[in-house]
Protein backbone atom coordinates (compact mmCIF):
# COMPACT_ATOMS: atom_id res chain seq x y z
CA UNK A 1 0.00 0.00 0.00
CA UNK A 2 1.18 3.22 -0.74
CA UNK A 3 2.36 5.06 2.25
CA UNK A 4 0.51 8.29 4.08
CA UNK A 5 0.90 7.88 7.41
CA UNK A 6 -1.75 8.85 10.38
CA UNK A 7 1.02 11.93 11.54
CA UNK A 8 0.63 13.59 7.95
CA UNK A 9 -3.37 13.18 7.95
CA UNK A 10 -4.57 13.99 11.51
CA UNK A 11 -3.70 16.26 14.25
CA UNK A 12 -1.82 14.02 16.94
CA UNK A 13 -2.08 11.26 14.96
CA UNK A 14 0.58 8.43 15.03
CA UNK A 15 4.04 8.43 13.09
CA UNK A 16 3.94 4.95 12.63
CA UNK A 17 0.33 4.01 11.13
CA UNK A 18 0.16 4.23 7.36
CA UNK A 19 -3.37 4.69 6.20
CA UNK A 20 -2.33 4.93 2.62
CA UNK A 21 -4.65 6.76 -0.11
CA UNK A 22 -6.24 6.67 -2.68
CA UNK A 23 -7.46 9.09 -5.30
CA UNK A 24 -11.04 9.55 -6.50
CA UNK A 25 -12.96 11.03 -9.18
CA UNK A 26 -16.94 10.00 -9.74
CA UNK A 27 -19.58 10.26 -12.13
CA UNK A 28 -23.45 9.55 -11.92
CA UNK A 29 -25.15 8.21 -14.58
CA UNK A 30 -28.87 7.86 -14.97
CA UNK A 31 -30.12 6.23 -18.12
CA UNK A 32 -28.13 8.52 -20.93
CA UNK A 33 -27.42 11.16 -17.87
CA UNK A 34 -24.11 11.76 -16.62
CA UNK A 35 -22.60 14.13 -14.10
CA UNK A 36 -18.66 14.28 -13.46
CA UNK A 37 -17.95 14.71 -9.99
CA UNK A 38 -14.42 16.75 -9.99
CA UNK A 39 -12.09 15.85 -12.58
CA UNK A 40 -8.94 14.15 -10.12
CA UNK A 41 -5.50 15.41 -10.38
CA UNK A 42 -3.39 16.29 -13.71
CA UNK A 43 -1.05 13.02 -14.15
CA UNK A 44 1.79 15.18 -14.66
CA UNK A 45 1.29 16.86 -11.17
CA UNK A 46 1.42 13.96 -8.83
CA UNK A 47 4.70 12.28 -9.47
CA UNK A 48 6.22 15.97 -7.94
CA UNK A 49 4.25 15.65 -4.91
CA UNK A 50 4.80 11.73 -4.50
CA UNK A 51 1.73 10.49 -6.00
CA UNK A 52 1.44 7.26 -8.63
CA UNK A 53 -0.96 8.16 -11.01
CA UNK A 54 -2.71 5.01 -11.92
CA UNK A 55 -4.95 5.96 -15.30
CA UNK A 56 -5.84 9.11 -16.85
CA UNK A 57 -9.43 10.55 -16.25
CA UNK A 58 -10.01 10.16 -20.26
CA UNK A 59 -8.93 6.36 -20.16
CA UNK A 60 -10.90 5.68 -16.84
CA UNK A 61 -14.44 7.02 -18.25
CA UNK A 62 -13.84 5.37 -22.04
CA UNK A 63 -13.56 1.98 -19.51
CA UNK A 64 -17.26 2.52 -18.49
CA UNK A 65 -18.26 4.17 -22.34
CA UNK A 66 -18.66 7.48 -21.32
CA UNK A 67 -16.17 9.70 -23.66
CA UNK A 68 -14.56 12.85 -21.45
CA UNK A 69 -15.43 15.26 -24.23
CA UNK A 70 -18.58 14.56 -24.95
CA UNK A 71 -19.67 15.26 -20.93
CA UNK A 72 -21.51 18.15 -20.34
CA UNK A 73 -21.88 18.61 -16.64
CA UNK A 74 -19.11 18.75 -14.15
CA UNK A 75 -19.71 19.41 -10.63
CA UNK A 76 -16.25 20.36 -8.75
CA UNK A 77 -16.67 19.83 -4.93
CA UNK A 78 -13.83 22.22 -4.29
CA UNK A 79 -11.31 23.09 -6.13
CA UNK A 80 -7.88 21.37 -4.71
CA UNK A 81 -5.21 20.18 -7.31
CA UNK A 82 -6.38 16.70 -7.12
CA UNK A 83 -9.71 17.16 -7.85
CA UNK A 84 -9.32 20.17 -10.58
CA UNK A 85 -6.22 18.58 -12.59
CA UNK A 86 -8.10 17.90 -15.85
CA UNK A 87 -10.72 20.68 -16.72
CA UNK A 88 -9.23 20.98 -20.25
CA UNK A 89 -10.03 17.17 -20.75
CA UNK A 90 -14.19 18.23 -20.72
CA UNK A 91 -14.01 21.01 -23.49
CA UNK A 92 -18.28 20.89 -23.90
CA UNK A 93 -18.82 20.87 -20.48
CA UNK A 94 -20.55 23.14 -17.96
CA UNK A 95 -18.85 23.72 -14.32
CA UNK A 96 -20.64 24.20 -11.07
CA UNK A 97 -18.42 25.08 -7.52
CA UNK A 98 -19.56 27.17 -4.19
CA UNK A 99 -18.91 30.91 -4.83
CA UNK A 100 -17.31 30.59 -1.52
CA UNK A 101 -14.99 28.41 -2.55
CA UNK A 102 -13.56 30.51 -5.75
CA UNK A 103 -14.00 33.93 -3.33
CA UNK A 104 -11.54 31.98 -1.07
CA UNK A 105 -9.18 30.84 -3.90
CA UNK A 106 -8.87 33.73 -5.26
CA UNK A 107 -8.93 36.07 -2.82
CA UNK A 108 -6.90 36.87 0.59
CA UNK A 109 -6.81 32.95 1.93
CA UNK A 110 -4.49 32.46 -0.87
CA UNK A 111 -1.63 34.68 0.73
CA UNK A 112 -1.54 32.30 3.24
CA UNK A 113 1.33 29.41 2.63
CA UNK A 114 -0.27 26.75 4.39
CA UNK A 115 -4.13 27.76 3.40
CA UNK A 116 -2.68 27.96 0.14
CA UNK A 117 -0.95 25.03 -0.48
CA UNK A 118 -3.63 22.46 -1.91
CA UNK A 119 -4.19 24.83 -4.90
CA UNK A 120 -2.32 25.20 -8.06
CA UNK A 121 -2.07 29.16 -9.51
CA UNK A 122 -2.92 27.51 -13.03
CA UNK A 123 -5.90 25.62 -12.25
CA UNK A 124 -7.24 28.82 -10.51
CA UNK A 125 -6.79 30.86 -13.29
CA UNK A 126 -8.45 28.62 -15.58
CA UNK A 127 -11.86 28.75 -13.39
CA UNK A 128 -11.50 32.13 -13.34
CA UNK A 129 -10.91 31.68 -17.71
CA UNK A 130 -14.06 29.24 -17.49
CA UNK A 131 -16.25 32.12 -15.81
CA UNK A 132 -15.32 34.88 -18.63
CA UNK A 133 -16.29 32.22 -20.95
CA UNK A 134 -19.63 31.56 -19.39
CA UNK A 135 -19.09 28.10 -18.85
CA UNK A 136 -18.99 27.54 -15.05
CA UNK A 137 -22.14 28.21 -12.49
CA UNK A 138 -21.91 29.43 -8.71
CA UNK A 139 -23.71 27.59 -6.40
CA UNK A 140 -24.54 29.33 -3.01
CA UNK A 141 -25.36 27.04 -0.14
CA UNK A 142 -27.44 23.83 -0.25
CA UNK A 143 -29.72 22.87 -3.34
CA UNK A 144 -30.88 20.81 -5.94
CA UNK A 145 -28.68 19.83 -8.87
CA UNK A 146 -30.79 17.45 -10.49
CA UNK A 147 -33.36 15.24 -9.79
CA UNK A 148 -32.27 12.36 -7.20
CA UNK A 149 -28.64 14.70 -6.89
CA UNK A 150 -28.51 16.95 -4.04
CA UNK A 151 -25.86 19.30 -2.87
CA UNK A 152 -24.44 20.21 0.77
CA UNK A 153 -22.60 22.89 1.52
CA UNK A 154 -19.89 21.21 4.05
CA UNK A 155 -17.24 24.34 4.51
CA UNK A 156 -14.46 23.42 6.42
CA UNK A 157 -11.73 21.92 4.69
CA UNK A 158 -11.99 23.69 1.91
CA UNK A 159 -13.91 27.11 2.05
CA UNK A 160 -16.62 26.37 -0.56
CA UNK A 161 -16.28 22.37 0.13
CA UNK A 162 -19.57 20.55 -1.04
CA UNK A 163 -21.49 17.12 -0.65
CA UNK A 164 -23.71 15.78 -2.90
CA UNK A 165 -26.60 13.44 -1.77
CA UNK A 166 -27.53 11.02 -4.67
CA UNK A 167 -30.90 8.34 -4.91
CA UNK A 168 -29.47 5.26 -6.00
CA UNK A 169 -31.29 1.69 -6.31
CA UNK A 170 -30.29 1.12 -2.89
CA UNK A 171 -31.26 4.00 -1.58
CA UNK A 172 -29.98 7.52 -0.94
CA UNK A 173 -25.86 7.92 -0.64
CA UNK A 174 -24.08 10.62 0.87
CA UNK A 175 -20.64 11.29 -1.96
CA UNK A 176 -18.68 13.16 1.08
CA UNK A 177 -15.97 13.90 -1.28
CA UNK A 178 -13.42 15.49 0.88
CA UNK A 179 -15.43 16.86 3.72
CA UNK A 180 -14.90 13.25 4.84
CA UNK A 181 -11.62 11.71 3.78
CA UNK A 182 -11.95 8.61 5.53
CA UNK A 183 -13.98 6.74 7.16
CA UNK A 184 -12.84 6.33 10.64
CA UNK A 185 -11.90 10.45 10.43
CA UNK A 186 -15.63 10.93 11.10
CA UNK A 187 -16.49 7.92 13.17
CA UNK A 188 -13.61 9.29 15.66
CA UNK A 189 -14.20 12.70 14.72
CA UNK A 190 -10.43 13.07 13.38
CA UNK A 191 -8.72 16.50 12.53
CA UNK A 192 -7.70 16.37 8.91
CA UNK A 193 -4.37 18.43 8.73
CA UNK A 194 -5.19 20.48 5.42
CA UNK A 195 -8.26 22.63 6.04
CA UNK A 196 -9.66 26.27 5.71
CA UNK A 197 -11.41 26.23 9.42
CA UNK A 198 -10.94 23.38 11.45
CA UNK A 199 -14.13 23.85 13.62
CA UNK A 200 -16.26 24.31 10.89
CA UNK A 201 -14.41 21.03 9.41
CA UNK A 202 -14.99 18.97 12.27
CA UNK A 203 -19.19 20.21 12.12
CA UNK A 204 -19.22 19.25 9.09
CA UNK A 205 -18.47 15.60 10.23
CA UNK A 206 -21.00 16.01 12.62
CA UNK A 207 -23.61 16.80 10.04
CA UNK A 208 -22.42 14.08 7.81
CA UNK A 209 -22.66 11.71 10.36
CA UNK A 210 -26.30 12.58 11.14
CA UNK A 211 -27.24 12.16 7.50
CA UNK A 212 -26.16 8.95 7.46
CA UNK A 213 -27.81 7.86 10.96
CA UNK A 214 -24.89 5.73 11.70
CA UNK A 215 -24.77 3.66 8.54
CA UNK A 216 -21.78 3.68 7.06
CA UNK A 217 -22.66 2.46 4.00
CA UNK A 218 -24.51 4.98 3.06
CA UNK A 219 -21.65 7.57 3.10
CA UNK A 220 -18.05 7.36 0.56
CA UNK A 221 -16.01 9.58 1.73
CA UNK A 222 -12.89 10.74 -0.52
CA UNK A 223 -9.81 9.35 0.09
CA UNK A 224 -10.55 5.99 2.02
CA UNK A 225 -8.27 2.93 0.47
CA UNK A 226 -10.95 1.03 2.18
CA UNK A 227 -13.57 1.93 -0.71
CA UNK A 228 -11.16 0.18 -3.48
CA UNK A 229 -11.58 -3.15 -2.37
CA UNK A 230 -15.02 -2.98 -0.43
CA UNK A 231 -17.32 -2.20 -3.45
CA UNK A 232 -17.42 -3.88 -6.55
CA UNK A 233 -14.90 -2.65 -9.56
CA UNK A 234 -16.08 -2.97 -13.40
CA UNK A 235 -12.78 -2.06 -14.94
CA UNK A 236 -9.61 -3.44 -13.56
CA UNK A 237 -6.10 -2.32 -14.86
CA UNK A 238 -3.74 -5.06 -16.48
CA UNK A 239 -2.37 -5.67 -12.86
CA UNK A 240 -5.83 -6.26 -11.27
CA UNK A 241 -5.60 -2.90 -9.97
CA UNK A 242 -9.70 -1.91 -9.45
CA UNK A 243 -10.02 1.62 -11.65
CA UNK A 244 -13.86 2.16 -11.54
CA UNK A 245 -15.77 1.10 -8.45
CA UNK A 246 -19.90 0.70 -8.14
CA UNK A 247 -20.12 2.65 -4.91
CA UNK A 248 -23.55 3.01 -5.21
CA UNK A 249 -23.94 -1.10 -4.90
CA UNK A 250 -24.16 -2.48 -1.66
CA UNK A 251 -20.54 -2.98 -0.17
CA UNK A 252 -18.89 -6.92 -0.37
CA UNK A 253 -16.96 -6.86 2.77
CA UNK A 254 -17.40 -5.38 6.24
CA UNK A 255 -16.28 -2.03 6.85
CA UNK A 256 -12.94 -1.76 9.19
CA UNK A 257 -13.06 1.04 11.70
CA UNK B 1 4.28 66.84 9.02
CA UNK B 2 3.57 64.02 6.63
CA UNK B 3 5.44 63.31 3.59
CA UNK B 4 5.13 65.58 0.55
CA UNK B 5 4.31 63.84 -3.11
CA UNK B 6 4.27 64.54 -6.44
CA UNK B 7 1.34 63.01 -8.61
CA UNK B 8 2.09 62.36 -11.95
CA UNK B 9 -0.79 62.10 -14.57
CA UNK B 10 0.17 60.08 -17.91
CA UNK B 11 -2.12 60.51 -20.62
CA UNK B 12 -1.55 57.62 -22.55
CA UNK B 13 -4.71 57.40 -24.97
CA UNK B 14 -7.64 59.63 -25.70
CA UNK B 15 -10.75 59.28 -27.15
CA UNK B 16 -11.90 62.23 -29.00
CA UNK B 17 -16.07 62.51 -28.64
CA UNK B 18 -18.75 60.38 -27.15
CA UNK B 19 -21.73 60.65 -26.96
CA UNK B 20 -23.75 61.09 -23.43
CA UNK B 21 -25.81 57.98 -23.93
CA UNK B 22 -22.60 56.05 -23.93
CA UNK B 23 -21.25 58.14 -20.71
CA UNK B 24 -23.98 58.90 -18.57
CA UNK B 25 -27.05 56.92 -17.15
CA UNK B 26 -30.34 58.65 -19.26
CA UNK B 27 -27.52 60.33 -21.13
CA UNK B 28 -29.24 61.85 -24.51
CA UNK B 29 -27.61 60.53 -27.87
CA UNK B 30 -28.23 64.08 -28.64
CA UNK B 31 -25.48 65.70 -26.27
CA UNK B 32 -21.63 64.98 -27.74
CA UNK B 33 -19.08 65.16 -24.94
CA UNK B 34 -15.53 65.89 -25.65
CA UNK B 35 -14.71 62.21 -25.39
CA UNK B 36 -12.58 60.40 -22.46
CA UNK B 37 -8.66 60.87 -21.94
CA UNK B 38 -6.87 57.77 -20.34
CA UNK B 39 -4.25 57.83 -17.52
CA UNK B 40 -1.82 55.97 -15.72
CA UNK B 41 -0.46 57.90 -12.66
CA UNK B 42 2.68 58.31 -10.70
CA UNK B 43 3.16 59.39 -6.92
CA UNK B 44 7.13 60.60 -6.37
CA UNK B 45 8.75 61.91 -3.50
CA UNK B 46 12.35 61.89 -2.96
CA UNK B 47 12.86 58.55 -2.38
CA UNK B 48 9.86 57.07 -3.82
CA UNK B 49 7.28 56.40 -6.75
CA UNK B 50 4.11 54.64 -6.35
CA UNK B 51 2.62 53.28 -9.61
CA UNK B 52 -1.22 54.03 -9.83
CA UNK B 53 -2.73 52.05 -12.25
CA UNK B 54 -0.46 50.28 -15.06
CA UNK B 55 -2.67 51.69 -18.12
CA UNK B 56 -4.22 49.53 -20.61
CA UNK B 57 -2.58 47.54 -23.02
CA UNK B 58 -2.05 49.06 -26.71
CA UNK B 59 -3.82 46.47 -29.00
CA UNK B 60 -6.57 47.07 -26.94
CA UNK B 61 -6.76 50.73 -26.33
CA UNK B 62 -6.91 50.57 -30.69
CA UNK B 63 -9.03 47.79 -30.89
CA UNK B 64 -11.63 49.73 -28.71
CA UNK B 65 -11.54 52.85 -31.31
CA UNK B 66 -9.26 54.87 -28.62
CA UNK B 67 -5.70 56.92 -29.98
CA UNK B 68 -3.01 55.96 -28.32
CA UNK B 69 -0.89 58.81 -27.39
CA UNK B 70 2.60 56.89 -26.07
CA UNK B 71 3.26 53.94 -23.79
CA UNK B 72 2.78 55.20 -20.10
CA UNK B 73 5.50 52.95 -19.50
CA UNK B 74 7.70 55.61 -21.55
CA UNK B 75 5.94 58.12 -19.35
CA UNK B 76 7.72 56.76 -16.56
CA UNK B 77 10.92 56.72 -18.21
CA UNK B 78 10.83 60.28 -18.88
CA UNK B 79 10.15 60.60 -15.16
CA UNK B 80 13.36 58.87 -14.33
CA UNK B 81 11.30 56.11 -13.00
CA UNK B 82 12.32 52.29 -14.51
CA UNK B 83 9.33 50.16 -14.57
CA UNK B 84 11.83 47.17 -14.07
CA UNK B 85 12.67 48.58 -10.66
CA UNK B 86 9.29 49.93 -9.47
CA UNK B 87 8.48 48.44 -6.13
CA UNK B 88 5.00 49.76 -5.80
CA UNK B 89 1.55 49.13 -7.76
CA UNK B 90 -1.57 50.34 -6.50
CA UNK B 91 -4.25 49.00 -8.59
CA UNK B 92 -7.11 50.95 -8.14
CA UNK B 93 -9.70 49.04 -9.61
CA UNK B 94 -9.35 46.26 -12.16
CA UNK B 95 -11.01 47.61 -15.40
CA UNK B 96 -8.91 46.55 -18.70
CA UNK B 97 -7.83 50.53 -19.13
CA UNK B 98 -6.11 50.30 -15.55
CA UNK B 99 -4.64 46.37 -15.63
CA UNK B 100 -2.99 46.25 -19.39
CA UNK B 101 0.43 46.39 -18.50
CA UNK B 102 1.09 44.00 -14.93
CA UNK B 103 4.13 42.28 -16.46
CA UNK B 104 5.92 45.12 -16.91
CA UNK B 105 6.65 45.34 -13.54
CA UNK B 106 8.33 42.59 -12.63
CA UNK B 107 9.89 43.59 -9.59
CA UNK B 108 6.63 45.40 -7.91
CA UNK B 109 4.56 43.97 -5.28
CA UNK B 110 0.72 44.96 -6.08
CA UNK B 111 -2.13 46.01 -3.84
CA UNK B 112 -5.78 46.20 -4.53
CA UNK B 113 -9.26 45.77 -2.43
CA UNK B 114 -10.16 42.28 -1.03
CA UNK B 115 -14.05 43.18 -2.76
CA UNK B 116 -12.41 43.90 -6.25
CA UNK B 117 -10.42 40.67 -6.48
CA UNK B 118 -14.12 38.79 -5.12
CA UNK B 119 -16.04 40.33 -8.10
CA UNK B 120 -13.80 39.54 -10.73
CA UNK B 121 -13.63 36.27 -10.34
CA UNK B 122 -16.84 35.61 -9.27
CA UNK B 123 -20.52 35.79 -9.82
CA UNK B 124 -20.41 39.22 -10.73
CA UNK B 125 -18.70 37.97 -14.07
CA UNK B 126 -21.19 35.42 -14.78
CA UNK B 127 -23.29 38.71 -15.97
CA UNK B 128 -22.39 39.56 -19.48
CA UNK B 129 -23.14 43.12 -18.52
CA UNK B 130 -20.59 43.55 -15.77
CA UNK B 131 -17.67 41.49 -16.75
CA UNK B 132 -18.11 44.05 -20.32
CA UNK B 133 -14.67 46.32 -18.60
CA UNK B 134 -12.90 43.57 -17.46
CA UNK B 135 -10.91 40.59 -19.35
CA UNK B 136 -10.13 37.58 -18.08
CA UNK B 137 -6.62 36.99 -18.62
CA UNK B 138 -5.83 40.11 -16.68
CA UNK B 139 -7.91 38.87 -14.12
CA UNK B 140 -6.04 35.62 -13.87
CA UNK B 141 -2.90 37.86 -14.08
CA UNK B 142 -3.90 39.22 -10.60
CA UNK B 143 -4.48 35.75 -9.15
CA UNK B 144 -0.91 34.44 -10.63
CA UNK B 145 0.09 37.29 -8.64
CA UNK B 146 -1.74 36.50 -5.13
CA UNK B 147 0.36 32.71 -5.70
CA UNK B 148 3.39 34.05 -6.58
CA UNK B 149 3.26 36.35 -3.16
CA UNK B 150 3.53 39.65 -4.90
CA UNK B 151 -0.44 40.87 -4.20
CA UNK B 152 -1.59 42.19 -1.01
CA UNK B 153 -5.20 42.98 -0.27
CA UNK B 154 -6.32 45.91 0.93
CA UNK B 155 -9.29 46.05 3.25
CA UNK B 156 -11.68 49.26 3.56
CA UNK B 157 -9.47 51.87 4.16
CA UNK B 158 -5.91 53.24 5.55
CA UNK B 159 -2.36 54.44 5.26
CA UNK B 160 -0.74 53.07 2.34
CA UNK B 161 2.53 55.27 3.20
CA UNK B 162 3.68 58.30 5.10
CA UNK B 163 1.26 61.00 3.43
CA UNK B 164 -1.08 58.29 1.06
CA UNK B 165 -4.35 57.15 2.48
CA UNK B 166 -6.85 54.95 0.26
CA UNK B 167 -10.31 54.79 0.59
CA UNK B 168 -12.53 52.38 -0.50
CA UNK B 169 -15.62 53.90 -2.99
CA UNK B 170 -17.11 51.16 -4.54
CA UNK B 171 -20.00 51.91 -6.79
CA UNK B 172 -18.15 52.29 -10.55
CA UNK B 173 -16.75 48.98 -9.72
CA UNK B 174 -16.78 47.01 -6.32
CA UNK B 175 -13.43 47.49 -4.99
CA UNK B 176 -12.92 51.06 -6.90
CA UNK B 177 -10.57 53.17 -4.34
CA UNK B 178 -9.78 56.70 -4.04
CA UNK B 179 -6.38 57.71 -2.99
CA UNK B 180 -5.51 60.61 -1.09
CA UNK B 181 -1.82 62.33 -1.28
CA UNK B 182 -0.46 64.87 0.14
CA UNK B 183 1.25 67.31 -2.49
CA UNK B 184 2.73 70.82 -1.99
CA UNK B 185 -0.63 72.34 -2.42
CA UNK B 186 -1.96 70.41 0.76
CA UNK B 187 -4.45 67.43 0.42
CA UNK B 188 -5.49 66.00 -3.26
CA UNK B 189 -7.48 62.95 -3.91
CA UNK B 190 -6.88 61.29 -6.61
CA UNK B 191 -10.12 59.40 -7.53
CA UNK B 192 -9.23 57.53 -10.40
CA UNK B 193 -12.30 56.08 -12.05
CA UNK B 194 -14.36 56.83 -8.84
CA UNK B 195 -15.16 59.52 -10.95
CA UNK B 196 -14.88 60.05 -14.83
CA UNK B 197 -15.24 64.03 -15.74
CA UNK B 198 -15.69 66.16 -13.05
CA UNK B 199 -20.02 66.96 -14.32
CA UNK B 200 -20.59 63.57 -12.33
CA UNK B 201 -19.70 65.28 -8.95
CA UNK B 202 -20.70 68.65 -10.31
CA UNK B 203 -24.15 67.83 -11.72
CA UNK B 204 -24.84 64.41 -10.11
CA UNK B 205 -24.45 62.49 -13.27
CA UNK B 206 -24.24 59.00 -13.08
CA UNK B 207 -21.48 57.14 -15.15
CA UNK B 208 -22.62 54.26 -17.75
CA UNK B 209 -20.44 51.89 -16.39
CA UNK B 210 -21.34 50.78 -12.72
CA UNK B 211 -21.33 48.10 -10.70
CA UNK B 212 -23.75 49.61 -7.97
CA UNK B 213 -25.62 52.80 -8.86
CA UNK B 214 -25.86 53.85 -5.46
CA UNK B 215 -22.94 53.07 -3.78
CA UNK B 216 -21.65 55.25 -7.23
CA UNK B 217 -23.20 58.50 -6.25
CA UNK B 218 -23.07 58.25 -2.76
CA UNK B 219 -19.13 58.02 -3.47
CA UNK B 220 -19.70 61.41 -5.78
CA UNK B 221 -20.84 62.75 -2.71
CA UNK B 222 -18.23 61.69 -0.64
CA UNK B 223 -15.64 62.39 -2.08
CA UNK B 224 -16.97 65.82 -2.91
CA UNK B 225 -17.10 65.98 0.71
CA UNK B 226 -13.44 65.03 1.52
CA UNK B 227 -11.90 68.18 -0.54
CA UNK B 228 -15.03 70.64 1.09
CA UNK B 229 -16.03 71.09 -2.28
CA UNK B 230 -12.59 72.29 -3.83
CA UNK B 231 -13.03 70.44 -6.91
CA UNK B 232 -9.29 70.98 -7.84
CA UNK B 233 -8.27 69.21 -5.18
CA UNK B 234 -10.73 66.32 -6.77
CA UNK B 235 -8.72 64.62 -10.05
CA UNK B 236 -11.40 62.78 -11.86
CA UNK B 237 -9.65 59.22 -13.70
CA UNK B 238 -11.00 60.71 -17.51
CA UNK B 239 -11.51 64.26 -17.65
CA UNK B 240 -10.60 65.65 -20.81
CA UNK B 241 -10.36 69.06 -19.00
CA UNK B 242 -7.80 67.42 -16.52
CA UNK B 243 -5.02 68.62 -19.46
CA UNK B 244 -6.40 72.53 -19.69
CA UNK B 245 -6.22 73.13 -15.66
CA UNK B 246 -2.86 71.54 -14.65
CA UNK B 247 0.52 72.22 -15.74
CA UNK B 248 1.94 70.09 -18.81
CA UNK B 249 5.53 68.57 -18.25
CA UNK B 250 5.70 66.64 -21.17
CA UNK B 251 4.30 67.15 -24.87
CA UNK B 252 4.30 64.52 -27.57
CA UNK B 253 3.93 66.82 -30.34
CA UNK B 254 0.35 68.74 -29.86
CA UNK B 255 -0.92 65.65 -27.07
CA UNK B 256 0.55 66.47 -23.66
CA UNK B 257 1.71 63.36 -22.27
CA UNK B 258 2.91 64.20 -18.87
CA UNK B 259 0.71 66.21 -16.07
CA UNK B 260 1.91 67.67 -12.89
CA UNK B 261 -1.46 67.01 -10.80
CA UNK B 262 -0.01 67.58 -7.70
CA UNK B 263 1.37 71.19 -8.87
CA UNK B 264 0.00 74.81 -7.04
CA UNK B 265 -2.04 76.17 -9.44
Amino acid sequence: MPERYEAELFIGGRTDANWGMDYFFWMLRSGEEVIVVDTGANSAKMPAKGRTPLISIEAALAGVGVNAADVDKVFLTHAHWDHVGNLDSFPKAHFWMQQAEMASITGPDMTFAKIRGAYQSDEVQRLVGLVYEDRLTFLDGDGSFADGVDYLFMPGHSAGQTALQIETASGPLLLASDAVHYYREVAEELCFLAFNDAKEMLAGLRKCKALVGGNWDRMIPGHDPQITWRYPAETRLDNGDPVALRVDLPAMKPLEL
Amino acid sequence: MSKIWKIYGIRYAKQNGRLASHTFLWGSPDEELAGLDYYSWVLVSDDRAIVVDTGGAEHKIKGLGRQWIASPLDGLKQLGVDPSNVEDVIVSHAHWDHVGALAAFPKAHFYMNDLEMESITGEDMSFEVMREAYHAEEAQQLVGLTYEDRLTFLTGDGQFADGVDYTLIGGHSAGQMALTVQTERGPVVLATDAIHLWEEVEKERAFLIFHDLRQMLKGYRKMNQMVRGDLTRLLPGHDPLIKERYPVVKSIGDEPFILDLGAVI
